[in-house]
């Protein structure tokens, strides 16, 4: 979709067509969508392996968010599997959602921005452990802090112009929940990406269909997901988001040079890989027992 | 006293800081951010001559405020240009979560702080932002008493490591700097006035009517010691303790809200160190502003330097705030 130049005399000030790039100069090479099984079947270990460090590092804590983590963690499986490099770094990403921290911690362990040995029970969510409830600059690994909702977008449009202005087209992405489209500084930071045309930031909603206080077509119903970002000027891919075909496949495509924000609309289950709560609400660490934890473990166990 | 000449030229804040902008991006990777202000800021010659650094998000400015969190935290030095209300009140979520916590280096440039806005009235009127500015951890706050202090808050803000405030007035004033011999190079407590009967300090462009009213309370017999605070945190007293010490009498003199203002801030400093001293404060006493021109503005809220000049008169003769205001 072509960005019209509004009619103000700033216009002529304020070119946006400085942000075209002609090639990508820093860039993975053209991912392969299809994944042989033995990449299907390292992948999915990951998935449950990291769904198992969420259970334990929230049940120790007795504190977090395990459906938010886990409806996320095939994304991130993918993300830095294939197109977020540790060393020398490439790739920014923002948790906008920031309560799926946990998620986000565990995949970061496992390619080694955190120690290998890392404690979960003395660094989540205590007082001067390294792992804050939700993400903090501070911790490896983390490009950008969050909590409340709504800001992540934004954040990622200034390291997306920063990484311009320094010659290079690093990819930025950052991670929103469906619920966290309320609010509206998210429509804010779409329309100004879509203007300063950067192509190198690519957003992805963790599609859950579900909220705090209920579904989202309870709380606030958010229909047509695909046409509005489209009608903001971005790129719509759509992907099943724990097919890590389909992933890889969608960040593929959203991560060549271009001009247009992309945003992968990513439809994911809550809870997903616990077939016992799949789909509920939320389940939060002050809530499980010992019970209930031996049963979910025994469940991504298979 | 510092000699001002009071009939000197006005010199706005608004056009020398813009100036001061554009030198400085030669030396530091700025990006001015703002939110469809530039052209009534000044700030939008600053696109001219760089214009891939030059980011109008349009009347958004929570979004620009985290894009300026953005590219603080990729190595840029954003520089966020609004109205003082709106930094401080539209997007504070922002400056807190995003700027503060992070430490990230974002300079805000707050304009048409205090009552300077004046007849676009209370809704634009900065009255509480150097209040709720320096609530924050991490956020350092200037309150330059004109455009040459202006500037100089720039400065150490593109020095410094984490985020600073200044707030900036709409309206012109003679440079104070440029008449005195004292450096100012940190912008620390600066000393306007010597004398022994009173403790006036005082904050921002208000300073010159401060220094209005020292200088006709000096002509009536009445020297006091004039204390200007261009940066209010990090704030450390130490200057004004001796004077306090002498005089017993605190008069705080600021064009915003008084709680949380300068006047809490040093009394709650001076309590602290045991020290005996009667409390006046000088401010807008939990009301918003109103339209009206910038004078009767002050005139309304005490803040003129005749109002300043009597309510000091008053308090060196005994009579308490409280009676004053009426609040008794």
């Amino acid at each position: 979709m072509n960005v019209v130049l509004g009619g103000r005399r700033n216009s002529q000030l304020n070119p946006t067509s400085r942000f075209e790039i002609q090639e990508r100069k820093v860039g993975s090479e053209e991912a392969s969508a299809i994944l042989s099984q033995s990449e299907l079947d390292s992948l999915r270990a990951l998935s449950l392996s990291v769904r198992r460090d969420c259970i334990n590092m929230i049940s120790l804590a007795k504190s977090g968010h395990i459906g938010a983590s886990f409806s996320i963690v095939d994304v991130l499986v993918v993300l830095y599997s294939y197109f977020i490099r540790r060393s020398p770094k490439f790739g920014k990403f923002c948790l906008s959602k920031g309560h799926g921290a946990p998620a986000l911690y565990a995949v970061l362990k496992h390619f080694g921005f955190l120690p290998h040995d890392l404690d979960w029970g003395r660094e989540f969510r205590t007082v001067d452990g390294v792992l804050q409830g939700h993400p903090y600059i501070c911790t490896n690994g983390v490009d950008c802090s969050s909590g409340s909702l709504g800001m992540g977008l934004s954040a990622g449009i200034g390291m997306a112009i920063a990484s311009r202005l320094a010659g290079e087209d690093e990819s930025v992405f950052v991670l929103l929940g469906d619920g966290e489209l309320n609010e509206g500084q998210i429509w804010e930071a779409m329309m100004t990406a879509a203007k300063y045309k950067l192509g190198n930031l690519i957003a992805i909603v963790d599609n859950n269909h579900s909220q705090c206080s209920g579904s989202v077509a309870e709380v606030m119903p958010l229909a047509n997901m695909v046409d509005r970002w489209n009608s903001f000027g971005w790129r719509v891919l759509t992907s099943d988001g724990h097919n890590y075909e389909e992933l890889k496949s969608a960040f593929s495509d959203a991560i060549k040079p271009s001009n247009i924000p992309s945003v992968i609309i990513a439809d994911t289950v809550k809870n997903y890989g616990l077939p016992s709560v799949a789909g509920s609400l939320d389940i939060y660490g002050e809530s499980l027992t010992d019970e209930i934890v031996k049963k979910f473990l025994e469940e991504l166990s298979i | 006293m510092v000699n001002v000449n009071f009939d000197k030229p006005l010199v706005a804040m608004r056009p020398a800081l813009a100036e001061h902008i554009i030198a400085q991006a030669a030396r530091y990777p700025i990006v001015l951010l703002t939110a469809d202000l530039g052209q009534i800021l000044g700030v939008n010659r600053f696109c001219e001559h760089y214009p891939d650094r030059y980011i109008d998000v349009g009347i958004a400015e929570q979004n620009m405020m985290s894009v300026a969190t953005g590219l603080a935290l990729s190595g840029q030095v954003p520089i966020v240009a609004s109205f003082g209300t709106y930094l401080s009140m539209r997007c504070l979520e922002q400056v807190r979560s995003h700027v503060c916590y992070q430490q990230a280096k974002v300079i805000l440039l707050g304009y048409h702080g205090g009552l300077s806005a004046s007849q676009n009235g209370a809704t634009h009127q900065a009255i509480e932002d150097l209040n709720v500015m320096r609530l924050l951890p991490h956020m350092t706050v200037y309150a330059p008493a004109d455009a040459a202090e202006a500037c100089e808050a720039l400065n150490l803000a593109l020095d410094s490591a984490g985020p600073s405030y200044i707030r900036l007035s709409r309206e012109a004033f003679p440079l104070i700097s440029a008449s005195t011999s004292e450096s100012y190079a940190r912008l620390g407590v600066r000393k306007l006035a010597s004398g022994a009967a009173f403790t006036m300090v005082t904050t921002g462009t208000i300073a010159h009517e401060c220094l209005r009213a020292v200088k006709s309370l000096r002509n009536e017999g009445i020297a006091g010691d004039l204390f200007h605070l261009p940066t209010i945190k990090p704030f450390d007293g130490y200057l004004i303790e001796d004077s306090l010490r002498q005089t017993r009498h605190l008069i705080t003199v600021e064009e915003g809200l008084l709680a949380g203002g300068i006047g809490d801030l040093l009394s709650g400093f001076f309590a602290e160190r045991k020290i005996q001293f009667d409390l006046n404060r000088i401010g807008l006493n939990d009301v918003f502003g109103e339209s009206g021109t910038y004078q009767q503005l002050l005139d309304k809220h005490g803040l003129t330097a005749k109002k300043i000049a009597d309510t000091v008169k008053q308090v060196v003769a005994g009579v308490s705030m409280s009676v004053l205001t009426g609040s008794d």
